[in-house]
């Protein structure tokens, strides 16, 4: 039974109508898959050789225990920002002959089979070939081995749990995921390391009849989430009930005096806060924000990277929700075509929308003024740029984007999350800034080439009227394309 | 008012609509029966620009609908839940229609008045998202917004389907009072019975091709049911 799921589900995922656009997509993610599989393969190969290196004198097998726990906790933050959790989208097998608890079975076994539990695979056999069954005896090295992977089994679950809680207590996620924070931060900074105090617990556990508690562990997991998934198994869970309040957001009234274009942004902005999945979104952007501190101070001198840091902290908003620009609309967008709404104005507010949240950030990372004036400067540029050229192609592109969402259905997070292909997509237009700027740095005129950019990015913005009107004709084409998989 | 033009809309080798010529006044009730896949949401969809014939045009007052956007300001339409948008509440939905009418407030509320019977008090003041209506709730949320601004072209597909049966009755009443000499009012309909009470002319479509053009009279409910018993 599990077997023919996993088979339909394949079917869902092939027949899915927007299966040749994200064609192009999935062959990028695979080269990523394979680069980082054998980069693992070669760390894995060579991990001993390294740490004894590194750390000469010390058990390289301990040293790397250490690391492993470190590596959990970055794991789980990894994974709950790109990790594709299954989810009960399997309403319509409900009323059919298969039990829940083979349905939630199948859920789980399906969490299984994912990329984020393979990587870590190609690490730690070769090093348990390699180091473990040298170093402890080939019964121990057993052990050992058993534990590593139920701990990455565990780490699973847990960023399962993790994503289905998300959705509901997003409070408790906070928590679990500043904790987690907390500790990395700790252990960069030196000041409490928590894997040099884990790892004599964790070369305790294959070290005797300990090595019980992980797999206990998982098993306590696994099932808790099964339970979990089986009372979950109606069709109204998850659904908000209708009793929520209404959220209001005031202060957007003003754009109501700005005609058509006001007044769709209005409406925007409200979908944008009344779901779930468009807030997480918006939520994103600020961690683009203040990411650039995971990357220590180092940055502060290099160009390059003020460059691609600016692209991001101001166009966090537009870089995330623009990419599915038109089908934040899909489940209404039948209302765009026939209401009384230009479609050069719909086109416009989109325009503005996304341009604009660059104006937005770059006031929010005004703050970085304090740090180092020059972060701040490059930020303006990039501003000017994103606003001028890089919306633009997100109005272009995504017109052939038609993947259909539903922003109402209870579990946003899990049907159609962020899975990792949506930062893959962000890597060829954070490239663009560099095919104008690098040839003046190259020449030694670095301000010149943020000149150029800002230049750029200021005609963009001066011609957008011309520029719109050229998206248009396309859009009148585009949108029979867009209402066809959008209704389907 | 409407005139189709030589339409042809094909799905690969299946005709979904195939007009030569059709043409709508001002003034009539047309309701639009035929089995499922006859093409009567295909017809429509054309008629709101929301599919491209694979030939022909079709003119809205006179305008090919797919170039000119001027039939937006006059035509009101509610095909299916596409037509909502599922995050607002419906008294701010019903708003935001009239202000792309240029309606004012005051005038919106004179007009959703009349609507109160129909609404039953489940829908004008309820603090929920259209997207927690239940369906006959979104339904008459999505007929009375395509109501608002006066339109002088209506389009409804399936209005009386998922109703109950009371307001099925005002429904009818309400496009009966709709009927004037400026206004076109297209209905589709399974329910033979409802569509004939509420049109003046029942055209009937059969694998996208128009096999009836009727002028209503006493004998046309009999004349459809005796024509869909038989196929």
């Amino acid at each position: 039974m599990l077997w023919k799921l996993l088979k339909l589900e394949w079917l869902g995922f092939r027949r899915a109508p927007h299966w040749g656009q994200s064609m192009a997509v999935n062959v990028i993610m695979g080269f990523f898959a394979v680069y980082m599989l054998l980069t693992a393969l070669a760390l894995g190969f060579t991990g001993g050789y390294i740490l004894e290196e590194t750390f000469p004198g010390e058990n390289v097998i301990h040293k790397f225990n250490g690391f492993f726990v470190y590596y959990l906790l970055m794991d789980i933050w990894v994974r709950f920002l790109m990790q594709k959790f299954p989810s009960f989208s399997l309403s319509k097998y409900l009323t059919l002959n298969i039990k829940k608890s083979t349905l939630s079975r199948f859920l789980l076994t399906k969490s299984i089979f994912s990329f984020f539990n393979l990587l870590p695979l190609f690490v730690i056999v070769p090093f348990f070939f390699t180091n473990v069954v040298g170093g402890l005896g080939s019964s121990k090295a057993m052990l050992w081995l058993v534990t590593m992977v139920t701990f990455i089994f565990i780490n699973n679950f847990l960023s399962f749990w993790l994503d289905r809680t998300a959705n509901k207590q997003p409070l408790i996620v906070f928590l679990v995921l500043a904790t987690i924070s907390g500790l990395i931060y700790l252990e960069y900074k030196g000041i409490f390391s928590l894997s040099s105090y884990s790892a004599p617990i964790v070369n305790k556990l294959y070290g005797s009849i300990f090595f019980v508690l992980p797999i206990a562990g998982l098993a306590a997991i696994y099932y808790s989430l099964y339970k979990n998934l089986l009372s979950n198994a109606y069709l109204d869970a998850g659904a908000s009930g209708g009793n929520d309040s209404i959220s209001e957001i005031d202060g957007l009234d003003f754009l109501d005096n700005y005609g058509e274009v006001g007044k769709w942004l209005r409406i925007e902005s409200m979908l944008i806060w009344r779901n779930k999945k468009s807030r997480n979104y918006l939520f994103m952007s600020f961690i683009f924000l203040v990411y650039p501190f995971a990357f220590g101070m180092d940055w502060f001198d290099n160009i390059y990277l003020l460059i691609v840091f600016g692209l991001l902290m101001v166009g966090g908003f537009m870089l995330n929700y623009g990419q599915l620009l038109f089908s934040w609309n899909s489940t209404h967008f039948d209302f765009i075509i026939t209401q009384n709404l230009s479609l050069n104005n719909f086109l416009r507010s989109k325009y503005i929308l996304i341009a604009g949240s660059n104006l937005l950030f770059f006031v929010l990372s005004l703050p970085y003024l304090f740090l180092e004036p020059r972060i701040v400067l490059v930020n303006l540029v990039m501003m000017l740029f994103n606003a001028g050229t890089i919306a633009y192609f997100y109005l272009w592109f995504t017109m052939n984007n038609s993947k259909k969402m539903s922003l109402s259905k209870g579990n946003i997070f899990n049907q159609e999350g962020i899975s990792a292909a949506h930062y893959v997509i962000m890597i060829p237009i954070v490239a663009l800034p560099f095919l104008i700027f690098v040839p003046f740095k190259l020449m030694g005129h670095e301000y010149l080439g943020l000149l150029m950019l800002a230049l750029l990015g200021i005609l963009g913005i001066v011609f957008h009227k011309q520029i719109i009107d050229r998206a248009i004709e396309i859009f009148k084409y585009k949108k029979y394309f867009l209402h066809n998989n959008f209704t389907k | 008012m409407i005139r189709l033009e030589n339409i042809k809309k094909t799905y690969g080798l299946k005709v979904a609509l195939d007009v030569a010529d059709l043409e709508i006044n001002a003034g009539q009730v047309v309701g639009l029966v035929g089995n499922n896949g006859a093409g009567k949401t295909t017809m429509f969809s054309i008629l709101l620009d929301l599919i491209n014939p694979n030939s022909g045009v079709a003119y809205s007052q006179g305008l090919p609908i797919a170039s000119s956007e001027h039939w937006k300001s006059y035509t009101g339409s509610y095909i299916s839940e596409n037509f909502l948008l599922e995050f607002l509440t419906p008294d701010e939905y019903f708003k935001f229609i009239s202000e792309l009418h240029h309606f004012s407030s005051s005038d919106l509320t004179n007009f959703l008045n009349q609507f109160d019977d129909l609404f039953n008090n489940e829908i004008r003041g309820v603090k929920k998202y259209i997207r927690d209506l239940s369906k006959g709730n979104q339904k008459k949320t999505g007929i009375v917004a395509a109501l608002i601004g006066e339109p002088e072209v209506i389009i409804l597909d399936e209005p009386f389907a998922n109703l109950d049966p009371t307001t099925q009755i005002r429904l009818k009443t309400t496009i009966k009072n709709l009927k004037s000499p400026d206004k076109t009012i297209l209905v589709s309909s399974h329910d033979l019975t409802h569509v004939t009470e509420v049109s003046d002319r029942i055209i009937l479509l059969e694998n996208g091709v128009v096999i009836k053009d009727l002028v209503k009279t006493e004998e046309t409910l009999k004349e459809l049911e005796s024509y869909f018993q038989v196929i």
